[in-house]
């Protein structure tokens, strides 16, 4: 029996979900954007500001250099809790699907934990992602993450 | 031990240098400050003017832990109530935002007016002959409380006090050309960032009136070793009841063309890191006067912002005597070129929760927070820089702000 297309597309981005939450849950910062293209964007929308349609990201990176900024400020500038993200994926689904590209929607949630040991939720939404896709290698172009947990909890510094 | 003793174990020195620790983690002391200066002799900000354009448009918010709804009325005026049904206390406005013809207590359908007047009770007059409301009960008698409403710019502010001054002389002539200047012209509403911290909400006060931390605490100019134009910084200090204060990093004109910020600059030490994408940095003039960062913050629940081109009002709200919300009001100009647009929003980075220059602000409260609520009790702060120095107010290195604001605190709370 073989994979219907649609299933075969599902696998392959959950399989790029996988390496991607495994590259941030064991903090290997320097690879996360190399899951991008070179001029891919990620960003970050509270619910809030997307239903309202209001164009305010609390986190926007346009390019891979600028996500390289983020990891270094993050190591070299920033001071933030020591903590660490578990990141969960779920629910992905194809919105649509060609030779070169492949549109998905993913729920996602973030569980932290910090040095009093208690884990809670940090962050929960939803992701649509654009990738780019040669055989079976995809990149993202765009990665928007829309947060349910519209009030951060102290500071984001650390990207999901 | 008599009321005087207490008073000055709490208040070791009249002159804000020492604060007792406790302001931050006693529930007695934030009741009080609900009373006194929440729903006391002060202003508090409600919602830009922009975010609620048109008629019906409204905002849930809170003034202190009071939620209260702020709404566009027909006259074009806006009017804010307190969201609690003049019935059995219900919660009227259940959303954050939206627009209304008017609104209805969904516990027993209580309608209200846009100025919070009450319009309907069902079964006013019985159901099949049974009595309703008594004879002489006339809706024309109730309302939601109303709030006293002032504007000031593109700002709208609320009050519970009826003798307070007049908006414009709360603010005072020291702080209105600052909001005059950001609210130069007519603003767009572009969103919202939510922060809740773990602290008290004087933390964050303290926070914004204190220029000495921000070079030591926020790394990311020095860590990549971005150069600053030359700057003087400056601050205001309202002369009346020394609350608000702003502080402000003015270009000099020395460096006032030289677009420093646009391309790396040499690092002096081999090791230090670069921002590989300067866009992140780079500014705009867009005003008269070349100011790189204005933090204006208007006693009790406002901060109004310009970092380079991105402008925000910063509303506190305290939730607890161990923590507070931060809501960024972000906006731009109505009449905003795409580029500039498009600048705001990646300068969005900069700031709020996830900004590379003031995330950190979120951590410092809560590490007070964390250290004074065991054990901190009997204990107070030191703030002695630039204690007694004339030129203060021209000076990165001075705690005078925080001294005023302490001191003003102190009469408000113990008059």
């Amino acid at each position: 029996m073989s994979l219907s297309p649609r299933l075969y597309d599902r696998l392959l981005v959950e399989e790029f979900h996988a390496d991607y939450v495994a590259c941030l849950n064991e903090l290997r910062l320097d690879e996360w954007p190399e899951f991008f293209t070179e001029d891919g964007q990620y960003g970050l929308w509270s619910r809030e500001n997307w239903d309202a349609d209001l164009p305010v990201p609390m986190f926007l990176c346009r390019n891979r250099r600028q996500m390289m900024d983020r990891i270094t400020s993050y190591r070299e500038a920033n001071i933030y809790p020591d903590h660490w993200n578990r990141h969960l994926i779920s629910a992905t689904r194809i919105v649509e699907s060609s030779a070169d590209a492949i549109v998905a929607a993913s729920n996602y949630a973030v569980l932290q934990t910090r040095q009093d040991g208690e884990s809670f939720v940090y962050q929960t939404g939803r992701c649509h992602d654009r990738f780019d896709r040669t055989g079976d290698q995809l990149l993202l172009r765009e990665r928007t993450m829309i947060y349910d947990t519209m009030a951060v909890r102290t500071l984001f510094v650390l990207p999901v | 031990m008599s009321d005087e003793a207490v008073h000055e174990r709490l208040w070791p020195n009249a002159d804000g240098t020492a604060v007792p620790y406790r302001v931050f983690t006693d529930q007695g002391v934030f009741d009080r400050e609900q009373e006194r200066i929440f729903r006391g002799r002060t202003w508090s900000f409600l919602a830009l003017q922009a975010e609620i354009p048109e008629t019906g448009d409204y905002k849930s918010t809170f003034i202190g832990d009071t939620p209260v709804v702020v709404v566009r009325q027909k006259d074009g005026e806006p009017a804010a109530w307190v969201n609690r049904c003049i019935h059995r206390g219900a919660k009227v406005c259940r959303h954050n935002r939206g627009k209304v013809r008017n609104f209805t207590c969904v516990y027993h359908q209580w309608q209200y007016g846009l100025d919070g007047k009450l319009l309907g009770v069902p079964f006013r007059k019985g159901l099949k002959g049974m009595s309703g409301m008594p004879d002489d009960f006339d809706m024309k008698d109730h309302r939601l409380p109303p709030l006293r409403v002032e504007s000031y710019g593109g700002l709208i502010f609320g009050t519970f006090s009826s003798d307070v001054e007049s908006l414009s002389d709360y603010l005072g002539p020291e702080m209105r050309p600052w909001i005059d200047r950001v609210f130069h012209k007519p603003v767009k509403f572009i969103g919202t960032l939510r922060q809740r911290m773990k602290s008290n909400w004087k933390l964050y006060f303290e926070n914004v009136k204190d220029p000495y931390h921000g070079h030591l605490l926020h790394l990311f100019h020095n860590s990549f070793n971005i150069g600053r134009p030359n700057m003087d910084v400056e601050s205001a200090l309202d002369q009346r009841h020394g609350m608000h204060s702003a502080i402000v990093a003015v270009k000099t004109e020395k460096s006032k063309d030289t677009s420093i910020y646009q391309e790396n600059t040499v690092s002096t030490f081999q090791d230090d890191a670069t921002l590989q994408d300067m866009e992140v940095v780079r500014m705009r003039e867009e005003f008269e006067l070349p100011v790189t960062n204005q933090i204006q913050s208007i006693f009790p629940s406002l901060v109004v912002q310009q970092i380079h081109n991105s402008l925000a009002a910063r509303q506190i709200v305290p939730t607890g005597p161990g923590e507070f919300e931060l809501v960024f009001h972000l906006f731009g100009y109505e009449d905003d070129d795409d580029e500039l647009r498009d600048m705001r929003l990646l300068q969005a980075n900069l700031i709020g929760p996830a900004g590379y220059i003031s995330m950190e602000d979120g951590e410092a409260t809560e590490l007070v927070q964390a250290a004074v609520s065991p054990t901190g009790t009997d204990a107070s702060s030191m703030m002695l820089m630039g204690h007694g120095a004339p030129e203060g107010h021209r000076s990165l290195i001075t705690e005078e702000l925080l001294r005023a604001f302490w001191r003003g605190y102190r009469d408000i709370m113990e008059d």
